[in-house]
């Protein structure tokens, strides 16, 4: 089960009205390396690992990207709650007003809505911790485009934290990978 | 939102990301001794905070005590963090 706690992981505070940088972060909200397909993975990965604290590692990094999801969502959210009509269409958003209003949605930056193809899960606990490695690279890339491509002070210090914790989350899963190597060398006979 | 709520509300963010960040550790390093009682002591100065700010304030988490001077549900009355 879960429990929600009525505050952000970090806080949020956006110095612009910017529905394009709004689009953008989209990436991290409905992208395939984004924070739910993060979260899901993670989730649904818990019930094939071997060792306890490898399932207490995915339940905590899961659990904590949506926490994530809530800070992009957020910063969107801030982003184009003011915008005018005319900012969407002078920013040749309209498709993207037409659809949902001023509304996030579950997309990337391009439209493209989120699939359950962007969750990989094998169930084979090296295969997947494999993979965790580089869904947290790819997260971490992606916010360094988006850190390119905005100079909005309140905007980039969420990305940095968000950056920062994708890192961290790459060290931990490394180590669990370490620890699922040396639990097969152990269990199995060849 | 005034400036002193905010501010012990910043406290409670900055030490939940501390145990957070020492669970992540000690998933991987269960047997940490000096981890697990620096995560203690975090917990308890955590718990402090929260239950001098639920007080003040009302609750963060649904199953938060209701202060005793609230008029109605303040879990229902008070505003999400992205209206902050």
């Amino acid at each position: 089960m879960w429990i929600y706690k009525k505050s952000l992981m970090y806080p949020v505070k956006v110095d612009s009205v910017n529905p394009t940088l709004a689009k953008m972060l989209l990436t991290a909200y409905g992208g395939a390396d984004g924070e739910l397909s993060a979260a899901l993975r993670y989730m649904n990965q818990r019930y094939c690992m071997p060792i306890v604290n490898i399932q207490a590692l995915l339940t905590d990094i899961a659990t904590e990207e949506l926490a994530h999801l809530e800070m992009i969502a957020t910063l969107a959210y801030k982003l184009s709650k003011d915008a005018t009509l005319e900012q969407w269409m002078d920013q040749g958003l309209t498709g993207t007003f037409v659809e949902h209003g001023q509304m996030i949605y579950y997309t990337d930056s391009t439209g493209v809505p989120w699939n359950a193809g962007y969750v990989q899960v094998k169930n084979d606990p090296i295969a997947d911790l494999t993979d965790d490695m580089a869904a947290e690279q790819k997260a971490r890339a992606s916010y360094n485009h988006l850190l390119d491509l905005t100079d909005d002070p309140g905007v980039m210090d969420a990305l940095r934290f968000l950056r920062e914790r994708e890192i961290v989350h790459f060290q931990r899963f490394g180590e669990a990978l370490v620890q699922a190597q040396e639990y097969f060398a152990c269990t199995n006979v060849f | 939102m005034s400036e002193e709520q905010f501010a012990m509300l910043m406290q409670i963010q900055a030490i939940g990301l501390t145990l957070g960040d020492l669970a992540l550790y000690m998933d991987t390093h269960p047997f940490d001794r000096l981890a697990m009682s620096h995560f203690n002591m975090t917990v308890a100065d955590y718990d402090n905070k929260m239950a001098q700010y639920e007080e003040k304030y009302g609750p963060l988490q649904q199953a938060g005590m209701i202060p005793e001077n609230s008029e109605g549900f303040p879990w229902a009355l008070t505003d999400f963090p992205w209206d902050w």
